[in-house]
């Protein structure tokens, strides 16, 4: 016994080694994707994957040969029917396990919505569940996937790092991911809202190596913008910088600090605020058939700018500009709410808040008439804004004018 | 061959028994019935559990806790108690086979979906026979080295992926209906709870077996509770809708473990604690068997018998369902009803037994 | 077929019954000139062994030694010359016997009637004296030879700790040990094997610390080898290991008494032999591989953090190769991106898969160790000058391996002598090669089953009837306080202190 099992372990070892080795990949036989873009043409859909060419990005001596990224670009019926043809041009085989980003041409998403991308890209092993997506505002994703970007050799590295520092505008640190929009969908029945990236108006195009070689680097870049609202699966319009903050704001997804521009009271003059430490809830109130949502948010403000005379020594000035901030807060839910009304897209999730509170009355009777209702909603945002210091000098210098 | 175990060894079995292949299939299972209740499902599962075993194990003390075989033997005579042991026999083969399935499955659905399953399949088996060859021992041994480590590396991806924990997805609690929360514990008594009555087999190693009900029961409900915590944390952090359509949530869940740009993508850490629980429970699953077989062909090892039971489990893991969709359908549906046919068929036995008054005979 | 099997039976290796020597059973003659001839016959003329006739003196007697093996100085001092002095003195009055008790030494003289006891001591530099009359012979020790002095241990070199090192000559190593262990129960018992070599062997065991089923064990062991040769402790170590295959060395083999002697107060086992500079220490765990006599010496916490580091690196050594193999070619996603792209740069234009890319690193280092270790000294340099050339820049400026993997491959060939016990790193170079196979049939999980298979192993691996895993299975919160860590001393030691309070 003991003899033949250590023949039998032996030859199934060998065997095994002949077995095995499948689904391997050198590094050198793989195409690194890094993102992905998606558009519409006529009534067939457009990728287009941008690749990592290594040894362009190679910071070994003699770097490397050949720009640091390619775009290919398919079409077909389908996403994966567009990834099978487009393997006829690809020099090397596609992984797609480091594709960061996920970029959907306006026009994709306005007609055939974007629920057409998700089952391939839920059911692909490869690809990961907190890919960001991204909604080319008036252009095709094609676009914004033909840039070169300075200082990040890896243009998806650069946009998802963008969408981080453009949060002092937006309020949104972290974008949405494709696991979180599929979440509201289906799981939550809430509208998704996805952040957009804009071309910056160019005087030349940057899709060339040699514009990076321009010191003028607004002429080759896009910028994170507000929230592309979505009924559904089917983009309807566009919040603003100052909205996205309303948004981000009942969502709880402020993390990092924003800033807030204000006119001075009773005087020529701004001043300029970086708003941190942001804390929300939401409270649904129903009485009868009206559902008040009281918005509790607090937060820190320091003061980062003043142009304008005031003395900000004085303490009570200090409680002014809470109030002057709060306002501020207050009127971008108040539009942010205002429009996802009008354009009839729980983009808050409030359809959900009420079905936590009162599952069964949603069951009875919100649940269909949601939309309806929705319109009737009211929103009160009960804002804590504490000025916290004035910044590194009290007194501001134009105060001697 | 070393069979004799000690309370704490058998403990430590358990544990693996029990959270073993339920870590990644337990969140689909329950949340399919009972949604954003899965949790309470779980709970109930282990509560209904730990009940089952309690008559089990208070059935097997009266016979002072000798193996599962000879108990059938005893109460039935030659013939019929062959018959019933070749269905324990068989039942234990079968789960092996099931579990190197779902092992396969898995490897294949979301590791390296371009390789082969006969690989995974050959190397678990294969692994699971070299420890039963050195005996029950050697099993119990290699679960006390890696089971620490295995559960400090699961508390580890637990700590780093709580920061995704959500708990609104979890509310509104208890809105599912009675009926659903318990169609989701259904779902998974069978598997693992009842499972576990293949350890009928190993009491009778255990070298200390005054407390051995108690630590028992204890090992039982704390693995119950890591599952239960399991299918708490992967409906908060990815969501009730997304639980139910991802093959293995809990390994999806850790999928999302982001520290820093060098800690990305460390699901496999869960992977590695997973195929631990699986491989312990194959062993344990095969040892049953071979136990068995020793008892009915009087020989005076299982040596022989291991080489032809791998095959007979490769095979069966293979022929038994046609894809992956087949298999999960039949464990979700008829799973927890299989096992418990068997369970009363033993319970059953036992109670005549006692009655008969052959529970002291030996 | 049956061929086939035969290649893996365990060849047991018995050897050959030789011809019985003709003076196994002979007896000392009374007749002076028997056993002279008898002398002759069974070592020939071989020209070191020195027999002097006394043949002319009133009580005939013959002197029998091998030549340096004996003080010689001491045997003009204490033996001719009392012996001559007696024989003038006494003329022919004296007995034969009283001859022997001229003999001036501090050892006892032994009598035997055995010609074979008599060749066996001379053997062994004893000196024989046969006397007209008698029917027995006796030995009287006298030996001495060449033995290197006392020096630092060149295998398990260390920073803080005593200087001395076991030698060749047993004696000196027993008093090494004897001067450390000042404990009256401490026991040698001497054995003897090998049919050509007849190598002495000494158990060294203390009588009130150690398991005696072990002692049994070893005991029956030992005095059951079957060879005819024997020259080292690892030829002894192969003899009386347990049965099954293991790559893993079965016993600890230390070159310093401190390391012995505290194995000893732990109530291990040692087996020492002539001619070994090396003492085997049994039972031995896998985690004994990993303490060295040092951490003892130095801050518990410092010597905790440098056994960590000793299993990382024996850790690494295995799998570090491996894992680079794995995810490189199977797991990319496990890299970040970054890493990845610049991975990949580097291995454009490298023509071989990573697995014969590691392969072939790992040989090549394979043999630049080997030809390092049995250089004469004066060309070891050029040895490491060329393995610089070729395993550093050449080979990754010729286009044959990726820079990546000579950091791999160096890192894990310098994590493999971490380990304080030379021995261990031959298992974990053969087992590295094992996993690197793994690793590129299955990936990431290849290794896996792979530790899986090898915790089944070491589980299933006992020393001396323990198991091999001691401390780590079958807990025994006692002995963890000195396993992975090392807990301070007056924790570690608690129950011993008991044991020893409770004796005096």
């Amino acid at each position: 016994m003991r003899n033949s099992m250590k023949f039998i372990l032996i030859l199934l070892f060998v065997s095994l080694m002949l077995a095995g080795c499948k689904g391997k990949s050198e590094l050198n036989e793989i195409l690194i994707v890094s993102s992905i873009g998606i558009d519409q043409e006529e009534d067939e859909t457009v990728i287009h994957l941008q690749v990592v060419n290594p040894s362009g990005q190679s910071t070994m001596q003699g770097g490397g040969s050949g720009g640091t990224v390619y775009t290919y670009t398919e079409r077909g019926r389908t996403i994966y029917e567009a990834v099978k043809k487009v393997n006829n041009i690809l020099p090397r085989k596609a992984m797609f396990s480091h594709m960061t980003c996920m970029v959907v041409g306006e026009e994709y998403a306005r007609e055939s919505g974007i629920a057409m991308i998700f089952d391939f890209v839920e059911r692909n092993n490869q690809i990961r569940d907190n890919v960001l997506m991204l909604v080319a505002k008036n252009s095709s994703a094609k676009e914004i996937l033909s840039l070169y970007t300075p200082i990040f050799k890896n243009p998806a590295e650069s946009l998802n790092n963008r969408v981080e520092i453009a949060s002092a505008t937006t309020g949104i640190s972290e974008g949405m991911t494709e696991r979180e929009i599929i979440n509201w969908m289906y799981g939550d029945f809430r509208d998704p809202v996805i952040l957009g990236v804009e071309l910056l108006d160019l005087a030349e195009t940057g899709n060339e190596m040699s514009s990076l070689e321009n010191i003028n680097a607004n002429n080759k870049t896009y910028k994170i913008t507000g929230l592309a609202l979505f009924n559904k699966d089917l983009l309807t319009g566009w919040y603003d910088e100052n909205q996205t903050i309303g948004w981000a704001m009942v969502n709880d997804r402020v993390k990092d600090p924003f800033i807030i521009t204000e006119e001075c009271e009773n005087e020529d003059g701004f001043i300029g605020f970086s708003v941190k430490h942001i804390k929300s809830n939401v409270e649904p109130i129903i009485k009868d058939s009206e559902i008040t949502f009281q918005v509790n948010i607090s937060g820190t403000a320091v003061l980062q700018e003043l142009t304008c005379k005031m003395d900000v020594s004085n303490p009570k000035k200090l409680i002014d500009m809470e109030e002057q901030i709060e306002a501020s807060i207050k009127e971008d839910i108040e539009r942010a709410v205002e429009q996802a009304k009008k354009q009839k897209v729980d983009v808050f999730g409030f359809g959900k808040m009420v079905y936590e509170k009162e599952p069964k009355k949603w069951k009875e009777t919100y649940e269909k008439e949601w939309g309806r209702e929705f319109a009737n909603i009211k929103v009160d945002p009960v804002i804590f804004i504490r000025m916290e210091s004035v910044g590194t000098r009290v007194n501001s210098i134009h105060e001697k004018d | 061959m070393n069979h004799s175990i000690s309370r704490w060894q058998l403990v430590l079995l358990v544990i693996s028994f029990i959270y073993g292949s339920s870590l990644l299939m337990a969140p689909g299972l329950t949340a399919a019935a009972s949604y954003r209740d899965a949790w309470i499902s779980m709970l109930l599962a282990v509560v209904m559990g730990v009940l089952l075993n309690v008559v089990w194990m208070m059935l097997l003390k009266r016979y002072n806790y000798l193996s599962i075989f000879s108990i059938v033997e005893n109460v039935t005579g030659k013939w019929i108690g062959m018959f019933i042991n070749f269905l324990i026999i068989f039942f234990g083969i079968h789960l092996a086979a099931y579990i190197v399935r779902n092992f396969s499955n898995f490897m294949v659905i979301n590791v390296i979906p371009d390789s082969n399953e006969w690989t995974y399949q050959i190397m678990i088996i294969l692994l699971a026979i070299y420890s039963c060859y050195y005996g029950l021992n050697n099993i119990a041994s290699v679960n006390e080295f890696l089971l620490p480590w295995m559960l400090l590396l699961f508390a580890l991806s637990v700590a780093l992926i709580v920061n995704k924990f959500d708990l609104n997805q979890l509310k509104p609690v208890l809105n599912e209906s009675f009926l659903s929360i318990t169609q989701g514990a259904y779902n998974t008594l069978g598997f693992p709870f009842i499972e576990i009555i293949l350890l009928g087999a190993v009491f009778t190693f255990v070298t200390q077996k005054e407390k051995i009900m108690k630590s028992y029961l204890m090992a039982v409900v704390f693995a119950g509770f890591i599952l239960v915590f399991t299918v708490f944390l992967t409906v908060g952090t990815e969501g009730p809708y997304m639980v139910t359509r991802i093959s293995y949530s809990t390994y999806a869940m850790m999928k999302d473990i982001t520290i820093i740009e060098l800690f990305e993508r460390v699901e496999v850490v869960i992977a590695v604690v997973w195929i631990f629980g699986i491989l312990i429970k194959i062993c344990l699953c095969l040892f049953a068997a071979l136990k068995g077989l020793q008892h009915i062909s009087k020989h005076n090892n299982y040596h022989p018998f291991l080489l032809p039971v791998g095959i007979i489990t490769w095979v069966m893991s293979n022929e038994i369902h046609r894809n992956t969709r087949d298999f999960t359908d039949f464990v979700a549906k008829y799973w927890t009803l299989w096992w418990f046919t068997l369970y009363v068929i033993l319970v059953l036995i036992m109670i005549i037994g006692i009655a008969l008054k052959k529970d002291k005979q030996t | 077929m049956s061929n086939l099997f035969s290649l893996f039976k365990r060849k047991r290796h018995i050897p050959e019954k030789e011809a019985q020597p003709s003076y196994v059973d002979s007896k000392i003659s009374i007749n002076l000139k028997d056993n002279i001839l008898q002398m002759k016959d069974v070592f020939g003329d071989s020209i070191d062994v020195k027999t002097i006739h006394f043949l002319e003196a009133p009580i005939p007697f013959v002197i029998c030694y091998i030549e340096g093996l004996v003080n010689k100085q001491q045997l003009d001092l204490s033996m001719i010359e009392p012996i001559k002095r007696w024989q003038i003195e006494n003329k022919k009055n004296g007995k034969p016997v009283e001859l022997i008790h001229q003999i001036e030494v501090s050892a006892q003289i032994k009598s035997s009637q055995q010609m074979d006891d008599i060749i066996t001591a001379i053997l062994r530099g004893k000196v024989g004296i046969f006397v007209d009359g008698l029917d027995e012979a006796y030995t009287v020790p006298l030996e001495t030879w060449p033995s290197r002095s006392v020096e630092e241990p060149v295998a398990q070199t260390i920073v803080r700790g005593s200087r001395e090192g076991f030698i060749e000559t047993l004696q000196v190593n027993t008093s090494l040990i004897r001067r450390r262990l000042l404990d009256p129960s401490l026991r040698f018992k001497s054995f003897q094997v090998g049919t050509i070599t007849k190598t002495p062997i000494m158990v060294a065991y203390l009588e009130s610390q150690v398991d005696q089923k072990v002692l049994q064990e070893v005991i029956s062991r030992v005095s059951n080898i079957n060879t005819n040769k024997i020259f080292e402790t690892g030829m002894l170590e192969e003899l009386i290991r347990e049965k099954g295959y293991t790559p893993f060395p079965t016993f600890q083999a230390t070159e310093r008494p401190d390391t012995a002697a505290a194995a000893l107060a732990e109530g291990k086992v040692m087996i020492m032999m002539e001619g070994s500079p090396f003492a085997l220490i049994t039972p031995t765990t896998f985690i004994s591989f990993f303490q060295a006599a040092e951490d003892y010496y130095h801050h518990f916490d410092v010597s905790s953090f440098t056994r960590i580091i000793r299993l990382i690196s024996f850790f690494l050594s295995i799998s570090l190769s491996a894992i680079f193999i794995a995810v490189t070619t199977y797991h990319h996603e496990l890299i970040p991106t970054s890493l990845l792209v610049s991975l990949a740069a580097q291995r454009e234009g490298v023509p071989f898969p990573v697995f014969v890319e590691a392969l072939l690193m790992e040989t090549m280092f394979e043999i630049l160790r080997e030809a390092g270790i049995r250089m004469p000294r004066p060309i070891g340099s050029a040895v490491s000058i060329v393995g610089a050339i070729v395993i550093g820049e050449s080979a990754v400026a010729a286009g044959l391996v990726s820079p990546a993997i000579v950091i791999v491959v160096s890192l894990s060939a310098i994590s493999n002598f971490v380990s304080p016990y030379y021995e261990l790193s031959g298992a974990s170079r053969l087992l590295r090669f094992v996993n690197m196979m793994m690793a590129a049939s299955a990936g990431m999980f290849g290794i896996i089953f792979f530790f899986l298979g090898l915790v089944i192993h070491l589980c299933s691996r006992t020393s001396m009837g323990r198991p091999f895993l001691t401390p780590i299975i079958s807990i025994h919160p006692d002995k963890l306080k000195d396993g992975i860590f090392r807990l301070p001393l007056w924790w570690t030691q608690t129950k011993f202190h008991k044991k020893w309070v409770q004796k005096s």
